[in-house]
């Protein structure tokens, strides 16, 4: 079955990669979207190296680590690039940008997508979701985050209460749950 | 040893997870430190706090101005006012800073990387504090005169306080507090002559003064670099007349000259390559009537984000201070207005930053939490 993806220029002749996932979708992208993943960049220039590009353009590039899910998003995402990484001019833009990061799914999604544009090496859809992700955690409590990363408190309950005294400025205005 | 994310949530490398953290601010760190002693370890590391401060200057996190209330009603006399990402304001908040005492204020010597460095006159005690984690350190206590500078050495990652002390005929000594003592500086100073005619800034890995000759406008600053412990001069962009008072800022990292003319207008100079003199750049000129009918000196304290044309500056004004948003092309000016400013103050721009994280803790003995 084959997922091409919308291209808002169907007229352009640029070059297509296929990719695909590890529920083995297949995904037609525009040449410039694959290259800035440079895991794909890497495997499609030894590809080339190896003259099998050559033999014609029916390259496919095997994903085994990202879900069709997730790539199709990773590909909205690199569609929307320019805009997404111009800085904040005043209030209404930083709501706006606040709430694009938000718009790209659950935050458990948005541990797929940062560990899906990790193993693709895409640096700026990497840096997108990390802040979307820090927007994400930065007023919860404690033990959501040990909750959502999965990570078991291991201080003694003596040297915890003694800490949460100690800062306890730090504990204050904190998100429910 | 790091908390290995093994389960069903968590399978981020901790590369990932150290990226993802070295975004948050400051508040959000120190209370994430409980999460767990491999997240302790991680986000005490110097590495980290490293990586921390470099994304705070990059993305201005907790960007906060802390102003120390002038003739203040004890023992609240400082206050932090954080400045948000979309440039506005937030709230006015009270702090408790280390050094308090009844009777005298609290001077702010200077700053940098998010650490304020403050000085009590009537204990003669000088601290260095990172109000934005309530952390502080007193220096050795040294009957001398008032350190004059203060910045950091990244070369050995450590902070260093530099004061000028002067001897009858003899030139003048230099001495540096590193790791807990004094020391002498080996360097000369460049020119018997010059005496200091300005506060110390910080830029650059340099502490900087402007210097002259008695009786003259300032020419020169000379710079002494805390990693080589060396001094060196830079010209000015231009020799004011005598008349007139100048000035040396830092903004957004670079040197700020800036001539105060007659009570009449001031002009601003930027250094925008560190160093070069050719890049000595005219930016703005503030005039009287654009702010109030007199004023003698308004303090460039940040610049908005992106583009940079408007500044957020100090104007001192028939003994109040406002803060003031000034437009530098359409040459206008706007009042900040943020609730219970007091009178009288003068500020300091912190950044987000856990250095000192290791320091002691500024207790508040009124217990007023103020977040």
């Amino acid at each position: 079955m084959s997922n091409t993806s919308e291209n808002p220029n169907p007229s352009s002749s640029s070059a297509k990669i296929t990719l695909k996932t590890s529920d083995n979708e297949l995904f037609e992208v525009e040449e410039a979207v694959a290259m800035k993943f440079c895991t794909v960049k890497q495997y499609f220039e030894d590809e080339k190296d190896n003259d099998v590009a050559a033999r014609g353009s029916s390259t496919v590039i095997p994903l085994p680590n990202v879900h069709s899910a997730v790539l199709a998003r990773l590909i909205s995402y690199c569609k929307k690039l320019p805009q997404s990484n111009a800085v904040a001019d005043n209030h209404e833009e930083e709501e706006t940008k606040k709430k694009e990061r938000k718009q790209y799914g659950t935050p458990g999604d948005l541990v797929d997508l940062i560990s899906a544009a990790n193993y693709l090496d895409f640096k700026e859809g990497l840096e997108f979701f990390n802040q979307a992700l820090a927007d994400h955690i930065q007023n919860k409590s404690v033990e959501y985050v040990r909750k959502f990363f999965g990570i078991k408190g291991d201080f003694e309950p003596h040297e915890e209460e003694k800490y949460r005294e100690e800062y306890a400025w730090a504990f204050e205005g904190v998100d429910e749950d | 040893m790091l908390t290995s994310p093994t389960t069903v949530m968590c399978y981020l490398p901790l590369e990932i997870i150290t990226a993802v953290l070295s975004r948050l601010p400051v508040k959000s760190l120190v209370r994430f430190q409980s999460v767990s002693k491999g997240w302790h370890t991680l986000i005490n590391g110097q590495d980290f706090i490293k990586l921390h401060l470099h994304r705070s200057f990059k993305s201005n996190t907790d960007r906060t101005l802390i102003a120390q209330e002038q003739n203040a009603g004890i023992p609240f006399d400082f206050f932090s006012v954080s400045f948000h990402e979309d440039n506005r304001f937030g709230k006015h908040l009270e702090i408790y800073q280390p050094l308090h005492c009844s009777n005298t204020s609290t001077d702010i010597l200077s700053c940098c990387n998010g650490l304020v460095c403050i000085y009590n006159q009537w204990g003669q005690v000088i601290a260095i504090w990172n109000p934005l984690i309530r952390k502080y350190r007193k220096l050795p206590r040294e009957p001398i005169e008032k350190p004059l500078a203060f910045g950091y050495d990244s070369h050995t990652d450590d902070y260093k306080a530099l004061r000028v002390v002067r001897f009858l005929n003899m030139g003048e000594e230099r001495s540096l507090k590193l790791s807990y003592c004094w020391k002498k500086i080996e360097d000369q100073w460049p020119n018997k002559e010059w005496s200091i005619r300005s506060d110390s800034v910080f830029s650059n890995g340099a502490l900087h003064w402007l210097v002259a000759v008695n009786g003259q406008s300032p020419e020169n600053i000379v710079a002494f670099y805390l990693a080589t412990e060396k001094f060196r001069v830079i010209t000015t962009p231009l020799k004011a007349p005598t008349s007139c008072l100048t000035c040396l800022e830092v903004l957004e990292g670079q040197l700020c000259f800036i001539v105060i003319v007659d009570e009449m207008y001031n002009d601003v100079w930027l250094m925008k390559e560190y160093g070069e003199e050719s890049s000595w750049t005219w930016i703005y000129k503030i005039e009287q009537g654009v702010v109030g009918s007199t004023f003698e000196y308004c303090k460039p304290l940040m610049c908005s984000k992106n583009n940079g044309k408007k500044i957020v500056m100090e104007e001192c004004h028939m003994y109040r201070t406002y803060l003031i948003w000034y437009d530098i092309e359409k040459k206008t000016r706007k009042r900040v207005k943020i609730r219970k400013l007091p009178a009288l103050f003068q500020t300091a721009t912190c950044i987000g930053s856990l250095l000192l994280l290791d320091g002691d803790n500024v207790i508040d003995p009124t217990q007023k939490n103020n977040r």
